[in-house]
């Protein structure tokens, strides 16, 4: 999904602490993503196919954001985020103020959720009326058009040339105390972020709403007839899943500093999917440990690529990425649908109180 | 471009976007489920035609659908053992279903890019290389003029072909055994098992027609250069096309999948045309035609012109009931 520039240089010597941190960022910001998925298709049976578009929503709207008011602060003259001077005086700028900084990522974090709550609200349209293929189709569709939107118009995110810099929140850490220390701050930050959402996940599975949304899973006809409003639980979810996942997209972007439009394609959201599937559908922790299981992948075909080259072409090993992921979602589909981490019951309040009593020192 | 030769490659779009979209069709007549590996089917046949273009030079290049059928029919058939099959016996949902097609889709698409990304390994084609080159690509259409139009052979071609391959699907799965059989499964797979219908071949000989006639599709595709230079990835950019000309026609129905073609072609070309000319629209956005047909279909009509009205189309009974 980024670009590994640590690894394009050949020999030179790695810093292992910066690259370990790197990749927890990663599977942090990923987990989020696929925790949002989990709420959507694993929780509520909404089979979000259209995952990627919300991620670059939030991405296209966030560097958009900053780097406007980068432009703005500086007083530049060109509309044109791309260009190479309007690059360099943001990033002056972003080196030496933290207030700068910290507001942008803020307000672009913010500026995320919305419109990606936004994009999810209208999304929802067809969430509610169509079938579970057909709605596959349908958001795939609206992901690639928000893609090739993004593409065609310079002025969502830099078109096709994609904003080669955005100032992230911690670039006066990076300029004043080294990479180590941008990294552990950023790491911490970003591991802040994903723990929250999955509290605030965890929190809704194990409410009476949560119960909702697995009743609409598991049988549409017997939760309405019940008297719960299918309709409005599956617009509200559509709602959460996607200000999340815009959200997710945004802190990415903070953290790669730098939107490309190939970023996005289609077959990401199925990476995304690969997650919530290995991990355990239904379950928080487990999109959490799918996030993390393949970033490790990552790691693992990052780690052989440089030494390979000499053998096959270095396409060859992005491609063999791919067919990897494509066999272990065929292979957990078949022998594993319930994943790594199986559904958990649900924890409602007199489950836990009868579970204190029957364990009163607090054991799980 | 003038608008007779636009209005030709139009046609000859619609032409291949029916012989591709009646494998749709049929997935869904009778398996029931979206197959998102079918544009592996279309890949594949595009691959198979540029090759053996190299390899069979001296005959005539439609010859390269025969090898096409056979290589898109095992592709299929590996779907139906690997993916297929499989989840259906463990009685997955339409999701796993959906998921599962696209892993295979991945698994498919990725080993043709490794393909094609080897090395000294095809060296009976030009370059040695798999990768097809962006200029002056091979299998040159002999174009001839009918009254001052230019007509290339692969135009004529492609209008049999898919004229027939949806005439001879109209007519096995409404008048032949085989075809009926698949109807009644495709109705109901538990009932079509007890009264002694052999489901697995079947499924299998209706798989052969899915693949083949998607590769030939595929084939015919490649040499058109309507989607650009080959790669493996010109399956899933005609997927949406395909899946759109076939969520027009109804889904079940193979002469309004026909008919779907030719409009979601004409649309694609020419309305991405008006729209850049009157509106200032990028032509980049030619994909968002057919998606913006599918998802106003899906929400607007679900069941797609097949179901109206269109008096000399209807053959009695070709439509079958959407359960």
């Amino acid at each position: 999904m980024a670009k590994k520039g640590t690894f394009s240089d050949g020999c030179i010597m790695i810093d292992y602490l910066s690259l370990t941190m790197y990749f927890v960022i990663l599977a942090a910001i990923l987990s989020i993503a696929s925790m949002s998925l989990n709420l959507e298709a694993g929780v509520t049976g909404l089979p979000n196919f259209g995952k990627v578009g919300f991620l670059a929503l939030g991405a296209f709207v966030a560097g958009t954001f900053a780097v406007t008011l980068g432009v703005l602060v500086t007083g530049s003259k060109s509309g044109l985020l791309y260009l190479p001077e309007v690059t360099s005086a943001v990033n002056q700028l972003a080196k030496i103020d933290p207030i700068f900084d910290i507001a942008v990522f803020v307000l672009g974090m913010l500026l995320a959720l919305g419109v990606g709550g936004l994009a999810g609200f209208m999304a929802s349209y067809p969430a509610i009326r169509l079938r579970e293929d057909y709605l596959g189709i349908t958001l795939l569709a609206i992901a690639e058009v928000i893609r090739l939107m993004q593409n065609s118009y310079t002025s969502i995110a830099g078109g096709a040339y994609g904003l080669p810099y955005v100032p992230g929140p911690f670039d006066w850490v990076r300029y004043r105390f080294g990479t180590t220390a941008y990294y552990l701050t950023f790491m911490s930050l970003a591991l802040m972020l994903a723990y929250l959402s999955y509290v605030y996940f965890d929190k809704i599975l194990n409410s009476p709403y949560g119960r909702i949304l697995r009743a609409i899973r598991d049988n549409e006809v017997v939760a309405e007839s019940f008297g719960k409003g299918v309709r409005r639980t599956k617009i509200e979810v559509m709602v959460i899943g996607s200000s999340f996942a815009a959200m997710a997209g945004a802190l990415q972007v903070y953290f790669v500093q730098s939107v490309s439009n190939e970023t996005y394609v289609p077959a990401i959201t199925f990476v995304i999917y690969l997650m919530v599937l290995l991990g355990g559908s239904g379950n928080f922790k487990g999109a959490i440990a799918g996030a993390a299981l393949y970033e490790i992948l990552d790691v693992g075909t990052s780690f052989i690529s440089p030494s390979m080259y000499q053998y096959v072409s270095a396409n060859i090993i992005g491609h063999l990425k791919f067919l990897v992921i494509g066999v272990l979602l065929l292979l957990i589909l078949l022998y594993r649908p319930r994943g790594l981490v199986p559904e958990e019951r649900i924890r409602t309040v007199a489950w836990k109180i009868a579970h204190d009593r029957k364990h009163p020192s607090g054991g799980n | 471009m003038d608008l007779v030769t636009s209005f030709v490659l139009s046609v000859e779009l619609g032409n291949l976007l029916a012989v591709m979209a009646s494998g749709i069709t049929l997935t869904y007549s009778v398996m029931r489920f979206t197959n998102f590996a079918h544009g592996e089917f279309i890949s594949v046949g595009a691959y198979i035609s540029y090759f053996s273009y190299y390899l069979f030079q001296g005959l005539p290049s439609f010859v390269s659908i025969v090898p096409a059928f056979a290589g898109g029919a095992v592709v299929a058939i590996a779907l139906n053992y690997i993916m297929f099959r499989p989840l259906t016996r463990r009685k997955a949902t339409l999701t796993a279903l959906l998921v599962g097609s696209i892993g295979v889709s991945f698994a498919f698409k990725y080993t043709l890019y490794i393909l094609t990304d080897l090395q000294g390994v095809w060296t009976f084609l030009p370059g040695g290389r798999l990768s097809v080159p962006a200029v002056g690509g091979p299998q040159p259409a002999t174009v001839t003029y009918f009254l001052s139009v230019p007509i290339s052979d692969y135009f004529i071609f492609s209008l049999i072909t898919a004229v027939a391959i949806v005439a001879f699907l109209s007519y096995f799965l409404f008048y032949t055994t085989p075809g009926r059989f698949s109807r009644a499964l495709a109705d109901n797979p538990e009932l079509a098992e007890t009264i002694g219908i052999p489901t697995e071949r079947i499924k299998l000989i209706t798989w052969v027609l899915i693949g083949g006639f998607s590769a030939i599709g595929g084939a015919l595709l490649s040499p058109s250069y309507i989607f650009g230079t080959l790669t493996p990835e010109m399956g899933l950019t005609v997927l949406f096309y395909v899946f759109a000309a076939s969520i027009l026609g109804g889904r079940t129905d193979f002469y309004a999948t026909l008919v779907s073609s030719y409009i979601v072609a004409f649309a694609s070309t020419y309305g991405i045309a008006l729209a850049s000319a009157y509106f200032g629209i990028p032509a980049a956005l030619q994909p968002v035609v057919p998606f913006g047909i599918m998802v106003a279909t899906l929400l607007l009509r679900p069941g797609g012109i097949g179901g109206m009205k269109i008096g000399w189309l209807r053959r009695g009974h070709s439509r079958m009931d959407v359960s």
